[in-house]
């Protein structure tokens, strides 16, 4: 498996929605789709799923223009998500996982296991209608994952499941990365990103901004911030460092960089004063967000 | 392309077997045959039930002289299907003519007699004779009774005058009108009722198995569209794939609706005696229906397509739906005039052509080139509806928000 979008670029009524995208995707990576509400992240997995037609660019699925034949291997859960709401639940799903190419005894089998599995094996011989928003949605997972597919394409998938499900996704997701599938999802929750995340792109206004794996991203982007607590007088640890640090008469407090590492400030103040505790704060990706959004912004 | 296939006939079977199940679809198409049999026996059994059973005629008679002869011609000339006479003489008597007639109301007014008639003493000069019943709405027994009271009274006159009855009735003999009509294929003789009726039960039936098919179909499509389940559709299969999955799916539905239809159509032909439904009918209803629907089917999956909300999509419909009733409406001068310009004209247009041609065939065969000049024109205009909708189909089913503008739905027409 692999997915590769190359200069792809996609405009509404004048307005780019998302400008000049590339993105390669390896096999067995969990891809975090990051970005700020509207920034194209579902514009472009409509893309990759050939909902939408790119005006210009090429994506390409294991190095063939992206087509109908391929989302056998494909699974796809997207953002807005509706069902049939009038049939049983047992026969929605098996007649989706034979759209997927599945025979419906192999459709109806699977669809047990997992409707198991999302406890809500009690609902299969009930109506739609009759579940909840949060258990349709694990049922559209189930729909996304039932032909075990190579590729699994997740638009915002966390989004309206209480905290117990959002494990039982994730440890889901693990599991499938584990048997060697490539996951790609979108969010705007930072937290998920960082907790599963190999690589991540994020988009803003259309347009890639951070772009790798999430150490690269950190150690490029992230603002690493250092604390030192000691014993000693405040003075001197004020006339080593200047005034670019916050300095109490306990602390100090500041942001490291390639110039200045930790080790330079500890050399720098160790003769004068009893270190006690030092801290190094790895960045968020959350901050990292924040900044490039507002950083863009502010252009 | 196996695989292919495979994936519409599974849509195919879906949205059939879905929707059959539907309590609406079962209860409307169970209405359209109860009301039609309503329609058809109804009046039937309004006449037969009136003209069926005895009557008991109460009689008021001054002259003294027509009452025997009026029971006379009753009995010989009107008989039950049992042979049984039809009219029993209830002659009232009493002090008065005023005390008979007072007699003969109460008796009807208890419901003893069905109706009673007064023959005046100067009936001979003045020519009124009176009716009396509680509803004068039946006319075939008016109809009896006056013919009786007529000849009755004639006979008197010509015996009066000293000339022989018989000669007089031979030589003044009616002529006897047959109402006859000219099919094309054989002269059959039809009640007037049936004959008008039964067009526009066709076209109705055929109506129905259509247009409502078609807006189950355009129905579906919206629903996937406004709920957005076309995006989990659309990976893992092709919007080709999908609307032609639909089409035939719910043209299934129309097919066993209408299938239904000529079933109950048969079973009324075979119960009622009418020759309704017949093999080549059938031919003929299923051979307007597949066309009717191909033309429908496209134009109605578009409006499903572009229309993000159901009441824009039914405002749109609805359209449709009163330009398909103008067959209905011109029924009349259709049956009348089936061969006139204005019918052959209107029979070609693609929107309302199928129900013409029904309605047409209601009356008798339409010659063969109109059957094949309609055929062949809706065939056409059935693939370039079909092919703007899957041009449509594929640019707005995935479109989310605003009502799309006409510009916009012309632009879509040129690029996709």
């Amino acid at each position: 498996m692999h997915l590769e979008l190359s200069k792809v670029r996609k405009l509404f009524n004048k307005t780019v929605a998302v400008d000049n995208l590339n993105v390669e995707v390896k096999e067995g990576m969990v891809f975090g789709l990051v970005g700020p509400n509207g920034a194209g992240k579902t514009t472009t997995i409509r893309m990759i799923m050939n909902i939408l037609q790119p005006d210009s660019g090429n994506i390409l699925f294991n190095g063939e223009p992206i087509r109908a034949e391929h989302f056998s291997k494909i699974g796809y859960l997207p953002e807005e998500r509706g069902l049939y709401r009038k049939v049983k639940l047992i026969d929605l799903i098996v007649y989706f996982g034979t759209l997927k190419g599945l025979s419906s005894a192999d459709a109806g089998h699977i669809a047990r296991q997992y409707l198991e599995r999302f406890d809500l094996a009690e609902y299969s011989g009930r109506k739609v209608e009759e579940l909840s928003k949060g258990n349709q949605q694990k049922v559209q997972f189930i729909i996304a994952i039932l032909h075990n597919p190579e590729l699994i394409i997740l638009d915002e998938p966390f989004s309206g499941l209480d905290p117990v499900n959002q494990v039982l996704l994730k440890d889901i997701i693990k599991e499938f990365n584990a048997a060697g599938k490539t996951v790609i999802f979108s969010t705007h929750q930072m937290e998920q990103v960082e907790k599963m995340c190999h690589e991540v792109c994020m988009i803003n206004r259309g347009q890639r901004v951070l772009y790798g794996s999430l150490k690269d991203i950190k150690s490029k982007f992230g603002v690493r911030k250092f604390l030192i607590q000691y014993k000693g007088k405040e003075e001197s640890i004020r006339k080593q460092l200047g005034n670019n640090f916050t300095v109490t008469n306990d602390s100090v407090s500041g942001e490291l960089n390639s110039g200045l590492e930790i080790n330079d400030v500890l050399q720098k103040i160790i003769r004068d004063v009893t270190i006690t505790h030092v801290d190094i704060c790895e960045p968020s990706l959350e901050e990292i967000f924040i900044d490039q959004v507002n950083g863009k912004k502010d252009e | 392309m196996v695989k292919k296939m495979n994936k519409v006939l599974l849509i195919t079977r879906w949205e059939y077997l879905t929707r059959i199940r539907s309590k609406w679809f079962i209860i409307s198409t169970l209405i359209i045959p109860i009301v039609l049999t309503a329609f058809i026996f109804l009046p039937a059994m309004v006449f037969q039930d009136s003209g069926s059973g005895l009557k008991i005629i109460g009689l008021v008679d001054d002259t003294g002289v027509l009452g025997t002869n009026f029971e006379v011609f009753l009995n010989q000339n009107y008989r039950l299907s049992d042979g049984q006479p039809k009219y029993q003489m209830a002659p009232l008597n009493s002090n008065s003519t005023e005390g008979a007639l007072a007699l003969g109301q109460e008796l009807l007014d208890s419901s003893l007699i069905d109706a009673y008639v007064y023959f005046p003493g100067d009936i001979f000069q003045n020519n009124h004779a009176k009716y009396y019943a509680r509803f004068i709405g039946n006319y075939r027994e008016q109809e009896e009774l006056h013919s009786a009271i007529n000849s009755v009274l004639m006979n008197y006159r010509t015996q009066a005058a000293g000339l022989d009855p018989r000669l007089v009735e031979e030589l003044t003999r009616q002529v006897q009108l047959d109402l006859i009509e000219t099919d094309r294929n054989k002269d059959k003789q039809t009640s007037e009722v049936m004959s008008y009726l039964l067009p526009i039960i066709f076209v109705m039936m055929l109506y129905f198995a259509i247009v409502m098919s078609s807006q189950v179909l355009m129905r579906s499509v919206l629903e996937e569209r406004t709920n957005r389940l076309v995006e989990i559709i659309l990976s893992s299969v092709s919007s080709t794939q999908l609307m032609s999955g639909k089409i035939l799916g719910l043209g299934f539905l129309g097919l066993t609706q209408l299938s239904f239809y000529m079933i109950c159509g048969l079973f009324l032909s075979s119960y009622r005696g009418i020759e309704i439904i017949s093999a080549l009918n059938i031919l003929y209803f299923f051979w307007y229906f597949v066309l009717g629907y191909m033309f429908f089917s496209a134009v109605y999956a578009s409006i499903g397509a572009i229309f993000s909300s159901e009441q824009d999509a039914q405002q749109a419909v609805s359209i449709i739906s009163i330009i398909s009733v103008l067959p209905l409406l011109m029924s009349s001068y259709v049956i009348s005039n089936p061969e006139s310009m204005l019918t052959v004209i209107l029979s070609h247009i693609p929107f309302v052509s199928p129900f013409f041609m029904i309605l047409l065939m209601g009356i008798g065969f339409p010659p063969l080139w109109h059957i094949i000049s309609t055929s062949v024109l809706l065939i056409v205009f059935a693939i370039i509806a079909t092919y703007f909708a899957g041009k449509i189909f594929r640019t707005a089913i995935l479109m989310t928000g605003k009502r799309p503008t006409l510009p916009e739905i012309i632009q879509w027409f040129k690029s996709a």
